[in-house]
């Protein structure tokens, strides 16, 4: 066991971690988007915002409703399935394997609880298609300022993210040895990790530049939601590196046992990085719902 | 500062482009050196051609309402507000009036008048070269 720590110990902070991961990924933030939606719906209802639901049909609310209901039944049967796991490894003796994989597990749980909101994710994105279509306005806006990247993150956040990167590659080249043949595995893990920052930054450059996933949206709310969006990516992007070099610690210093403590932290990191910072940085409270009103003639007032 | 434009207006969109970066120059909106959007993101943010933008941009430059600078992107001209009272489209007419006065003053038809504008145009060799 690393540093001389018992396995009990170990165990204890393993099942520590995985019930955090549990409750904040499949009770806390299910509960936050649940509430964040029906603040939505029931103050702003489609009567009296058409433009917000392009596609909502007679009982709207009521379906709403059911769905969020529907949603939390979903989080709180993964919530049943992560205990049962907890239940299973200590009802089953489970041992933490000194030579890692065990990280696994806790890897498929969290593909797991990731499916709903993926679900939900897919859902916003083509309520913004319709949105897009029903689009009719005769009237358009825009903001004489160039955006820039440094507009909605500091520029320290962007330069940690390139620093923690270039680190991490020179770590994992260094304990994979500089005079070594490379092996298959480097090249796909730098090339992987590569790609991923990469498509951040495209992702990043859609927002910035491209066109507006909502049309609607006044251009403050677009800045708040365009500001959360790239603190997600930009502190996303630390966060492989981060986890990706205690990884390759883990194993330089015989600390495989702990794979899934570390494995379901970064999972935790990343749920509250993508949801923490969108929901404290766009809070839907303080969005100009007015947009959304039924003009009568497009463009003009009713 | 936030521009506006009317998809349904008989304005060409270009002209009300231009029309509305002006505008905000003259109310102080934006200033000589402010930085001002890409093609790319102001076509996108006012769903227009890129093309549409461009050709803005181009005749804003023109004028020297507006400078690029290569990568670094297109910004308010230095005597924005001084170049920007100048309207050429004006100017041309009154050169043009100017010009078919002294002709019609010496006696040249108005047809005469139209081929050899149009020649000049197409540049064509005209009388007397």
């Amino acid at each position: 066991m690393p540093f001389n720590m018992s396995e009990n110990a170990v165990l204890a902070i393993t099942y520590a971690v995985f019930l955090g991961q549990i409750f904040l990924i499949s009770h806390y933030f299910p509960k936050r988007l649940i509430a964040r939606v029906r603040y939505v719906v029931d103050n702003f209802p489609a009567s009296d915002y058409p433009k917000l639901y392009p596609n909502a049909g007679p009982n709207f609310e009521a379906n709403i409703h059911r769905k969020l209901k529907l949603f939390k039944t979903v989080n709180n049967g993964i919530v049943l399935v992560g205990l049962l796991i907890i239940a299973a490894m200590l009802g089953g003796g489970y041992r933490p394997d000194p030579m890692g994989g065990d990280e696994l597990f806790v890897m498929f749980y969290f593909f797991l609880q990731f499916f709903p909101f993926l679900i939900v994710a897919i859902k916003e994105h083509k309520q913004y298609k319709a949105m897009r279509q029903a689009f009719k306005e005769v009237r358009r806006t825009a903001d004489l300022k160039a955006r820039t990247l440094f507009d909605y993150v500091h520029p320290a956040a962007v330069f940690a993210a390139v620093l923690c990167f270039g680190l991490w590659i020179f770590y994992y080249l260094s304990v994979k040895g500089w005079d070594q043949t490379w092996g298959e595995e480097v090249y796909i893990t730098v090339g992987m990790t590569t790609a991923m920052n990469l498509i951040y930054a495209w992702i990043i450059a859609r927002f910035l530049y491209g066109k507006k996933l909502d049309p609607y949206q006044a251009s403050k709310d677009r800045m708040k939601t365009v500001e959360a969006i790239v603190k997600v990516l930009v502190y996303s992007s630390i966060g492989i590196s981060l986890f990706n070099m205690i990884a390759v610690a883990a194993d330089e210093y015989a600390l495989e046992a702990f794979d899934p403590v570390f494995t379901s932290l970064y999972m935790q990191y990343c749920a509250l990085i993508g949801f923490g910072v969108m929901i404290g940085t766009a809070k839907v409270e303080d969005f100009d719902f007015s947009v959304y009103r039924d003009t009568g003639k497009a463009g003009e007032p009713a | 500062m936030e521009i506006v434009i009317d998809i349904d207006a008989e304005e060409p969109l270009f002209a009300q482009l231009m029309a509305e970066i002006k505008r905000a120059i003259g109310s102080g909106g934006i200033s000589p050196g402010d930085a001002l959007p890409s093609i790319r993101q102001l076509a996108n943010d006012l769903n227009l051609n890129n093309k549409t933008v461009a050709k803005a941009y181009q005749l804003l430059e023109r004028d020297k309402v507006i400078v690029t600078k290569g990568y670094r992107g297109t910004f308010v001209h230095p005597d924005a507000r001084d170049n920007m009272d100048f309207d050429l489209n004006a100017w041309v007419s009154a050169q043009i009036n100017q010009a078919i006065g002294a002709c019609r003053d010496k006696g040249a038809t108005d047809s005469e008048i139209r081929i050899a504008f149009a020649n000049i145009m197409q540049n064509k060799p005209t009388a007397g070269e």
